[in-house]
């Protein structure tokens, strides 16, 4: 997958915890998951166990931190995903 | 000592229940020597959702003590280690707020002690019927902290940030008689009160999920 790839795939994920559908929309490696979005801070377990289903992958603690924002999301997603291949 | 701020507010009709009962959620910041707290008789009779709430409040709201002196830091809820819980007499009250307060010395809390980056950090949690609140200090004197939450009837973020500001001046209006106190965000999300364009040495700490919002402010010598 190509990191415009997991993006695409990656609003699916953060679709149920943003009301803001037109930031989600127009969402870019620099945007914030809390103060961009607006998710509340609350929903990130919620975010990274919905990214582990989806791709099947195990987030560890480290990992996890650096889901803050979309390019975190993405560099985390794109790591494990190597890591199974 | 710094002197700084910090809460968070779980709405506990806001979370998933189910969800947060299984351990491969709650695993992802309840850690090491904190699993083994549930087992201490005096919270063994916790439901897992509320103690995993518990947790998180206590983590989040250590974060945010900390963020306002260290704009740059990171939320890692698995470096935030709770080390003791000591439980409230009555485990939970009826009410569903709004409720206020100097200090914690009139309301049943649970008392934390955690460990983060080589410095404590003590907490009050007040656990209701529909709310879990935390307000952190690096001190185990709360005489300074002012506390507040309340019920809101919308649960979009604009609401909420609107409501909690309301809330949190409105209760510093009865100390001062500014009238242009407002709350300016930092590019790192931390709230700084203002008073017209000029910088208060207040720190304010806001909070809101669901249908709650929440505020804590440390203010000496009033």
């Amino acid at each position: 997958m190509t990191r415009q790839e997991i993006l695409i795939e990656l609003k699916k994920v953060l679709s149920p915890y943003t009301l803001d559908k037109e930031a989600l929309a127009s969402i870019d490696e620099n945007t914030d998951l809390i103060k961009d979005l607006k998710i509340n801070s609350a929903n990130l377990v919620d975010i990274i166990i919905d990214a582990e289903t989806k791709y099947n992958i195990e987030i560890d603690y480290d990992a996890a931190d650096k889901m803050v924002n979309v390019g975190g999301c993405i560099d985390v997603i794109e790591e494990k995903t190597n890591q199974q291949t | 000592m710094i002197i700084s701020a910090g809460n968070d507010i779980v709405d506990l009709q806001a979370i998933d229940t189910e969800r947060t009962r299984e351990p491969r959620f709650y695993s992802k910041f309840i850690t090491g020597p904190e699993t083994q707290l549930p087992s201490l008789p005096q919270l063994a009779a916790m439901p897992t959702e509320y103690f995993a709430w518990l947790l998180w409040s206590v983590k989040e709201s250590v974060y945010k003590f900390e963020q306002r002196h260290n704009p740059g830091l990171v939320f890692s809820p698995s470096k935030i280690v709770v080390e003791h819980i000591t439980p409230a007499l009555s485990m939970a009250c009826a009410t569903t707020g709004p409720i206020e307060g100097q200090g914690f010395d009139e309301q049943p809390c649970y008392n934390s002690i955690i460990a983060f980056n080589q410095n404590k950090f003590y907490s009050r949690s007040i656990i209701t019927s529909g709310f879990i609140l935390t307000v952190v200090n690096n001190s185990d004197n709360f005489e300074n902290m002012y506390w507040g939450v309340k019920p809101i009837e919308d649960s979009s973020p604009a609401y909420q940030s609107i409501q909690v500001r309301e809330f949190i001046l409105k209760k510093l209006g009865t100390f001062f008689e500014f009238n242009q106190l407002n709350i300016v965000k930092m590019p790192s999300g931390c709230p700084i009160l203002h008073d017209g364009l000029t910088e208060t040495s207040i720190p304010v700490s806001l909070a809101h999920h669901g249908h709650y919002v929440a505020y804590a402010f440390h203010l000496a010598n009033v």
